[in-house]
């Protein structure tokens, strides 16, 4: 039984680790390829408005001539970087609750598990427009409404890992030590939810960016001077009546794919990790 | 459970196949008798109260003023006849037309005349589009007679007549009237569902005769769900943008409009600092960039209005250097732009070199850049703007474009330049666009800082001119002095394009020139629509 | 035992009452800490009311008092019954929601029920074929659908069906023009289709998943292998025993996703311009409409909190065990 899970899951350890890698590249090369482009990629050119696709510009151009697929990349980009900067925040809130609350326990407990019911007491789509119209919309106050709105799940999930080794006899060890909590969950705890933590960002990733792109398609993030799939996809709503398909399925198209990987990456972490439990 | 979900689908099946059926024979316009319009969104923005100022610029449908616009921009007699003014220009006396009714079959009199007066009169702060407070008295001498006292000349004294559509004194209700008004107009409001649809139907006692068409439907959209909508036979006009122009519609042909509705970008004059506004708050005003007449002069004449209308418009506009130029007050001077040479040669005169290459000139280290704002969600203006950015970038000056809601641009606009648009009757839009005392009172006039005593002392000079001729010579020459200074630099007199039904005629003929209001001004004559 | 049961339902609700009080004043504080003028937010920008009566409004909602007395006097107002009048709308807040509530129910309502039976049906089939090629593609198309962002799925449906194909509406929930007397069943039917359709497309893919994995799970159980062996059909042993092991889970998951169903819900209404609370909320943001952003706040955490209460209680009765993770799944 064990022999042949192993053989097997050698095989497929090689398949995720190949997918990993290829995941991560091309999202990566996308994010670096958007920072570094020249605004001149996407910038306006009168002469060639509402191109459908073609060689020079594979996903055509829009109303202004600007080219869809360079504004597509950058617009990803900003979304990956928004996405980037809100998760890590998040995740940072929700590592730290989550061991607040499994080592405290009690009331400390009970408070945090509070407040990540009252996060979630809202619809989520919701509470990311109030946060960001509170903030004054922008970049700004997406980032934070982003940022704000993505730690409740993370927290529970660290809680419970943290729960697991509570007891254990090395961390319950390191107490008779005489060790502070702080001390114990530093050394000992924090080594131990790193991974699911990590794992649990990574996978924070692809909600942050579509939750950033659906909260400025409604008008409420990004603005319509930045490319943003959200905003390009609200300008094509204009168009799509006129039949110009293009400026909405290619963008759309390149954000679905994103966010895909950004979950097929953090599968794959979650089963390189943990063999056993990936199954499926 | 299979069985009944196959059933559900069977039934939504048929029901889909009916409907489109139905779908179908609607497009068949023989029996056509109504009439549904989508004419952008404006009137369903505010109140349809006259009282509040409700349909002020001309395009009312439910309420008639004393005066009306003629096609030439003149102004002849509406719920009046005829009137008589004094020598001193203080006293104006209208004869009223008989025989009116309202609406609710009640007899148009000079009472409700001054019941109108003097409710807005009372509660002018309610109405910022009709100013009334030079006004003294207003008496009726009899049923058919009112007589207007003003305290001091006022020359648009007539454009504010205009403007005010008379309520019936027994049945006026402050909150009723703002979605369904009784009035005299050729049109009564039978259904107003907000941000929906307002249904009309012909008023059978409109004293001009009642319209031949009885129902016109006017939908809340969105601009593309409405041209689709047009696309599929439902509509029969359809307001559309100039990014809709190129297209075609079956049954339906493109219209356009003349407007007096012109898109202009204010540009501060004030260097920054801070100042305090009306209500003693210190707040950040002025642009180092724009301050600097030479920026500003150099864009008049540097930019090419036509490729900026063919960029950003389709071509669709006519180009402006100067408030709009249908109406009997507008400036006729012009003068020719894309005189780029020139326009550099200004800017290198003034001190604002490109020393570092990269195309943008400074001058004392200060980048000739600012930001240029345009209303989010109005497309339009954002495009014109960023057609102008990139027209200005030859010129060696950076115009960053931005996006804002008005809430926003509020706090933006004496800082930043921003895309406007203005066209009205009356001449008083040149008092809100120079009149130095109304910078930073909280609404959007003179936005840019504008300062000039001598323009101060025309603008005063022309609104009390006792005569008609004195007043328009007064206000061209407020707009020669002002216009010197550049405060505002004006690209287009936009143009209103709708697709309309073959069938259908609006009377293109007895079409006033439009005034500013995205779209509507199309509703204007809907008395004398007819199907052919 | 049931009287433990009853117990437990009881503190549960309390708690989620609690928790709704909680949320409506982090909503406000959200709400009233924007940078809009309070007065101004309550009046909106193009007001024509007079001073006095901007005062009387000011007074009336406590605009000039502290943040808690202005919390109290609102939840006093709103407890009333009265949550003002919406700047965008221009009638009673409180009508707006009722109205708009309606047509948002019903494509929620659908759609939900749509999802839910069709992606339980699909995620059985899929668990009982596993690995086969019908499994295979389901899933792919659930892994692809559960990525697509709601209103990009929403601008497809309707390129293809509404531009391309022209088969049905392209936005509203009443053909234009009709007297709202006259509108009929068949007119609101026909406008609904694309939007729950949206709606259900995006939501199914949970389902299917959940429950496939669920299937997955039982199908290899020794009851389900004894069963086999005692000779019983597929469809009795689905019947007899998978249903019974599955659909309340399932059924607890769907009303769990009450959140997120909200969310698809507002996006898919602004992408078909459907008269529902979801275009009301973004208007109400857009135009700064305060009163009526409250008053949607309030009833979309009423929305989920009825939704979560019911998912609690259904874990509570037929999972104890897993109580202490109610929500996680």
């Amino acid at each position: 039984m064990l022999r042949r899970s192993n053989g097997k899951g050698w095989n497929g350890r090689s398949r995720v680790f190949i997918l990993l890698i290829v995941a991560t590249v091309y999202l990566v090369g996308i994010f670096v390829w958007g920072i570094t482009m020249n605004p001149v990629k996407y910038g306006v050119n009168y002469s060639e408005k509402l191109v459908s696709p073609c060689i020079k510009h594979l996903f055509g151009t829009d109303f202004m001539g600007r080219d869809m697929f360079y504004r597509s990349i950058k617009g990803l980009s900003n979304s990956i970087r928004i996405g980037l900067i809100a998760s890590v925040i998040s995740s940072i809130v929700a590592l730290i609750l989550g061991i607040v609350a499994a080592i405290w326990g009690g009331w400390i407990d009970k408070v945090i598990n509070w407040c990540v019911d009252l996060c979630m007491g809202l619809p989520h789509l919701v509470l990311l427009i109030l946060i960001s119209f509170m903030m004054g919309k922008g970049v700004r106050g997406i980032t934070v409404a982003v940022a704000l709105t993505h730690w409740p799940s993370l927290t529970r999930i660290v809680r419970a890992e943290v729960m697991q080794v509570r007891n254990s006899q090395y961390v319950q060890a390191a107490y008779k030590m005489g060790k502070t909590k702080v001390q114990v969950a530093v050394t000992h705890i924090l080594p131990h939810v790193l991974p699911a933590y990590l794992i649990g960002l990574v996978l924070l990733f692809p909600h942050a960016i579509m939750h950033e792109s659906a909260v400025t398609f409604l008008g409420f993030g990004l603005p319509a001077e930045m490319p943003a799939i959200g905003v390009i996809l609200a300008e094509s709503m204009n168009y799509i009546v006129t039949g110009k398909w293009w400026l909405a399925f290619f963008p759309g198209i390149l954000l679905l794919m994103a966010v895909l990987l950004f979950d097929g990456i953090g599968e794959s972490l979650k089963k390189l990790w943990n063999p056993g439990s990936g199954n499926e | 459970m299979k069985r009944k979900q196959a059933g559900l689908w069977a039934c939504i099946f048929v029901l889909c196949i009916t409907l489109i059926g139905c779908g179908e024979r609607k497009q068949s316009s023989d029996t056509k008798t109504d009439v549904t319009a989508f004419v952008g969104t404006n009137i369903f923005e505010g109140s349809l109260d006259p009282v509040k100022g409700a349909m002020s610029y001309g395009y009312s449908f439910t309420n008639n003023a004393l005066l009306k616009v003629d096609l030439n921009s003149e102004y002849i007699g509406d719920l009046a006849t005829d009137w008589e003014i004094s020598e001193d220009s203080l006293t104006y006396t209208f004869h009223l037309r008989k025989g009116v009714k309202f609406s609710d079959g009640s007899d148009f009199t000079a009472d409700d005349v001054v019941f109108t007066y003097e409710t807005v009169h009372n509660n002018q702060a309610n109405n910022e589009n009709v100013d009334l407070t030079r006004i003294a008295s207003v008496t009726a001498l009899d049923d058919y007679t009112v007589e207007f006292h003003l305290s001091e000349p006022y020359s648009p004294f007539f454009d504010t007549v205009a403007m005010l559509q008379i309520v019936p004194s027994d049945a006026y209700d402050s909150e009723l009237f703002d979605t369904m008004p009784i009035g005299t107009g050729a049109w009564k409001v039978v259904q107003y569902d907000a941000n929906q649809q307002i249904i009309l139907e012909a008023n059978e006692n409109y004293y001009a005769g009642a319209p031949e068409i009885k129902k016109i439907t006017l939908v809340y959209m969105d601009n593309d769900a409405a041209f689709a909508a047009a696309q599929s036979g439902q509509l029969d006009i359809v307001m559309v943008g100039a990014n809709y122009a190129n297209e075609t519609v079956n049954g339906m042909t493109l219209q356009k409009f003349e407007t007096m509705d012109v898109r202009n970008i204010s540009l501060p004059v004030l260097e920054e600092q801070t100042q305090k506004n009306s209500e003693g708050k210190e707040v950040t005003v002025g642009n180092n960039v724009t301050a600097d007449k030479a920026v500003r002069e150099a864009l008049s004449i540097g930019i090419n209005r036509q490729t900026i209308i063919d960029h950003a418009l389709n071509g669709i506009g006519v180009p402006a250097v100067h408030f709009t130029n249908n109406l009997v007050w507008a400036s006729t001077d012009t003068y020719e732009d894309g005189k780029v040479e020139e326009a550099k040669q200004l800017l290198e005169d003034a001190g604002w070199v490109d020393s570092d290459g990269d195309g943008i000139r400074e001058k004392n280290g200060q980048k000739c850049t600012f930001n240029v704002y345009a209303a989010s969600g109005d497309e339009e203006r954002y495009n014109l703007a960023v057609a102008l950015a990139e027209n200005a970038l030859e010129l060696g000056i950076k115009i960053e474009v931005k996006t804002g809601t008005w809430d926003e641009i509020l706090t933006l606009q004496n800082t930043a330049g921003v895309v406007w648009g203005w066209g009205q009757y009356s001449p008083t839009v040149l008092y809100s666009l120079f009149e130095s005392e109304l910078f930073l009172t909280g609404g959007y006039d003179n936005v840019v800082g504008y300062n000039n005593p001598q323009v101060d002392e025309l603008i005063h000079q022309a609104l009390s001119a006792n005569n008609q001729e004195d007043a328009i010579s007064y206000w061209k020459e407020v707009q020669s002095t002002a216009n010197q200074d550049e405060p505002y630099l004006y690209l287009v007199n936009i143009q209103h394009c709708y697709f309309v039904n073959d069938n259908l005629d609006i009377s293109a003929e007895t079409q006033i020139p439009h005034p500013h209001g995205h779209g509507s001004p199309i509703i204007c004559n809907m008395q004398d629509w007819t199907w052919k | 035992m049931s009287m433990k049961k009853g117990k437990k339902i009881l503190s549960e609700c309390i708690r989620m009452v609690l928790l709704l009080v909680a949320v409506s004043i982090v909503a406000f504080i959200l709400i009233t800490k924007a940078p809009i003028d309070p007065l101004v937010s309550y009046i909106g920008t193009n007001s024509t009311l007079s001073t006095e009566a901007k005062q009387e409004i000011a007074q009336y909602w406590g605009l000039n008092d502290p943040l808690p007395q202005r919390f109290l006097t609102w939840a006093g107002h709103v407890l009333k019954g009265d949550f003002g009048t919406s700047i965008t709308y221009k009638k009673p807040v409180i009508e707006v929601i009722k109205s708009r509530f309606l047509y948002s129910g019903i494509l929620m309502l659908l759609a939900w029920v749509l999802s839910g039976v069709l992606g339980f049906v699909l995620g059985v089939i899929c668990g009982l074929r596993q690995g086969g090629i019908f499994d295979r593609i389901i899933k792919l198309i659930c892994f692809i659908l559960k990525s697509a962002p709601t209103f990009w799925i929403g601008i497809l449906v309707l390129t293809v069906f509404s531009v391309q194909l022209g088969w049905f509406p392209i936005g509203m929930a009443a053909p234009a023009g009709k007297l709202a007397a006259d509108v009929t069943i068949g007119d609101r039917i026909y406008h609904l289709i694309l939007p729950v359709l949206t709606l259900t497309v995006v939501n199914i893919s949970e389902v299917v998943l959940y429950t496939r994995q669920k299937m997955i799970e039982i199908i290899n159980q020794d009851f389900i292998l004894y069963a086999k062996a005692r000779g019983e059909s597929l469809w009795q042993i689905v019947r007899r025993h998978v249903l019974r092991n599955i659909a309340l889970p399932a059924i607890t998951v769907q009303f769990a996703s009450f959140s997120e169903l909200f969310g698809g819900m507002a996006l898919a209404e602004n992408v078909f311009a459907y008269p529902g609370i979801g275009t009301a909320t973004t208007a109400a943001a857009m135009n700064a409409d305060v009163p009526l952003l409250l008053g949607i706040a309030l009833f979309s955490a009423i929305f989920v909190f009825i939704g979560n209460l019911i998912a609690n209680i259904l874990y509570g009765i037929f999972d104890p065990r897993t109580r202490e993770e109610a929500g996680d799944a």
